[in-house]
């Protein structure tokens, strides 16, 4: 009898722990869209005369994250120190590395606000009303661009297509 | 929480060794588990409904284990601790290893999975381990008195132990839960430890972490030799003195409530031989796979053949441990490659050679090891394992590696030196020569480590601890 008490118990727990676990890992539909075409249509809404794409050296050392860790991760940052244009798209798989995207241009985002805020008008300008930063579908995007709004909306558009 | 925030140190530590103080003896485990459920639920409250799930699904197994050990039921007993077991390595399984086993058959087959997991629960790896511990400890009888729930609870959640260990088995941790002896000494023991520790890991890790950075920043096509030297060296360092920072930590913090937990890490940057390292490096991971699954294979009490299957089976386990991730598996591979030449191949030879020569040559081996289980992946191990042969990139020695070995060179020997028992013997020989002296300049340096470790927390530069990724 004991032994019946025993198990009805610990397979209730295990359940639980199941439903749990069910409600937790529900996240927005994943996106089946191809990164590649992802970042198409968001560099298609942007401003890119500034820009140039990053190896991934660069990736690591501004944002201390591993590209290749990552189904997809492309960066396009500035040609000049001087300005902050910034595009970066990313595939996640799992809420750990959405996380580690978000807290990577969080401090980017700070960092490089420190740097002009004395000086950069224009520049602070640009990272406090153009810039946005947002996951969706395992999707992850951070731009800092005149016309961010563009480009978010490409974004989410382009998530929308298998 | 971590342990090295400013909160932790300053609010919640304090205010935990007061109210333990205050509250009687019989209330102590249920505010330590009180405790560990703010602790866990600081950061993230979902964590601590998974890990009351996994101590509830665990508490019933163990009590239903212990009953059929003594109504004599073999096979059910074994049905219900395989049960068990596999339980808890599905929830390892599902957190840390269902991506990359996705991705490693998406890359066979082409078919492409794309899954949204949720974040790992804090110490997923230390607890499960705990919790296998408790089952297979029971299951044998080496611990009959099943505890009751709540200081069962303490077991598994004890906040001094759970984001990085050290894995202390049931057996030894059960009794102490029971009763254990408080004390000013065991007080005073512990906050030294716990000093020492947060010092190890926010001052000397801290820095060395700036090091790697550096290194890690050049680009592998231009990196010369001595610049990947400095790398491994500083990330070999680093790992000794965060991991062994925060151990220290977590003893100390378990002494400071009256637990007694060994030592996780004795020099092992001195030992003499691989198999010497792996008896003074995470000793409580090493013990834990010698007992519950070494062993139980049948250990070296076996064919050659059958233990050299043992100690694959073991290492392949222990590099998966460290993470989801090829490297980690090679990492492993190649302890096992060195062990086993050891044991079967060089036990004469090595006799032969000086110790000096042969500490020399494992820490050399050790952070080869190393170079590939921090690289990002196989590709990266294998080039900057190339650099350290000094073949491609620039050669032998650049500006680049001088410049950082100018930098650098004073850190990287002073942490040589601290991970040996260098600076442990000076202290303990000047304490013997003047008994009050000591005490004095002892607490003074304490006092001193505590404010150089929160000027360096103050300052935001504390990375999480490596092993709480693991």
């Amino acid at each position: 009898m004991k032994s019946i008490i025993f198990e009805i118990c610990r397979w209730a727990a295990a359940a639980a722990a199941i439903v749990f676990l069910i409600s937790l890992g529900t996240p927005p539909a994943d996106s089946h869209a191809d990164p590649r075409k992802v970042m198409e249509a968001a560099c298609g809404s942007a401003e890119m005369t500034n820009m140039q794409q990053a190896p991934n050296q660069v990736i690591k050392r501004i944002y201390g994250i591993n590209p290749s860790d990552y189904e997809y991760c492309v960066l396009y940052y500035p040609l000049t120190n001087m300005n902050v244009d910034e595009l970066l798209i990313a595939r996640y798989s799992d809420a750990e590395q959405e996380s580690a995207l978000c807290a990577a241009a969080g401090n980017r985002l700070d960092s490089q606000k420190q740097v002009f805020e004395s000086y950069g008008v224009g520049q602070t300008e640009l990272l406090t009303n153009h810039s946005v930063i947002d996951s969706c579908g395992g999707f992850f995007l951070f731009a800092v661009n005149t016309r961010s709004d563009d480009i978010h909306e490409a974004f989410i558009k382009a998530l929308e297509e298998e | 929480m971590s342990l090295t925030s400013i909160s932790f140190v300053f609010i919640f530590l304090p205010a935990s060794v007061v109210l333990y103080r205050i509250v009687p003896g019989i209330g102590r485990n249920a505010l330590l588990l009180l405790l560990s459920v703010l602790f866990i639920s600081w950061g993230n409250p979902a964590d601590m409904v998974l890990i009351a799930l996994s101590i509830v699904f665990n508490y019933f197994t163990a009590l239903e284990l212990a009953h059929l050990r003594r109504s004599g039921g073999t096979l059910m007993k074994r049905l219900v601790l395989g049960s068990g077991i596999a339980a808890n390595l599905a929830l390892l399984v599902f957190f840390k290893y269902v991506v990359f086993l996705l991705n490693n058959i998406g890359a066979l087959t082409g078919i492409q999975f794309h899954l949204t997991l949720p974040q790992a629960p804090i110490g997923i790896s230390f607890f499960t381990f705990s919790a296998i511990s408790c089952l297979c400890d029971v299951a044998k009888g080496d611990e009959d008195a099943i505890l009751n729930p709540l200081d069962f609870a303490l077991y598994i959640a004890f906040f001094a132990k759970i984001t990085s260990g050290p894995i202390v088995k049931f057996r030894e941790m059960a009794g102490q839960i029971r009763q254990r002896s408080l004390s000013v000494q065991s007080l005073e023991e512990g906050f030294k430890l716990f000093i020492t520790g947060l010092a190890k890991k926010v001052i000397i890790a801290g820095s060395l972490g700036t090091v790697y950075n550096a290194v890690k920043a050049v680009p592998l096509g231009s990196m010369s030799a001595l610049t990947a030297w400095e790398g491994a060296l500083a990330c070999s360092l680093m790992l000794y003195f965060d991991f062994g920072g925060y151990s220290d930590m977590a003893i100390g913090l378990a002494r400071i409530f009256g637990f007694s937990f060994s030592k996780n890490f004795d020099y092992p940057y001195t030992s003499v031989s691989m198999t010497d390292f792996w008896r003074r490096w995470h000793i409580s991971l090493g013990s834990w796979f010698r007992d519950y699954v070494y062993i139980p294979l049948g250990g070296s009490r076996v064919s050659k053949k059958r233990n050299i299957f043992n100690l694959s089976v073991v290492w392949i386990l222990t590099g998966l441990w460290h993470g989801a991730n090829w490297t980690f598996v090679i990492w492993g591979l190649y302890h096992l490659g060195l062990l086993l030449l050891e044991k079967f191949v060089l036990r004469d030879i090595t006799a032969k050679i000086p110790s000096l020569i042969r500490s020399v040559i494992t820490f050399i081996l050790a952070v080869i090891g190393w170079t590939v289980f921090f690289a990002e992946d196989v590709a990266y191990a294998a080039l900057y394992l190339l650099r350290m042969a000094g073949i491609g990139g620039s050669g032998w020695s650049d500006r680049t590696g001088m410049y950082l070995l100018s930098g650098g060179w004073i850190l990287l020997a002073l942490a040589i030196a601290g991970s040996t028992p260098l600076f442990a013997s000076a202290a303990k020989k000047i304490s013997t020569l003047n008994k009050p002296a000591a005490e004095v300049i002892g607490t003074l340096f304490f006092a001193l480590l505590l404010l150089g470790s929160t000027a360096f927390m103050i300052s935001d530069t504390v990375s999480s601890f490596l092993y709480a990724q693991f």
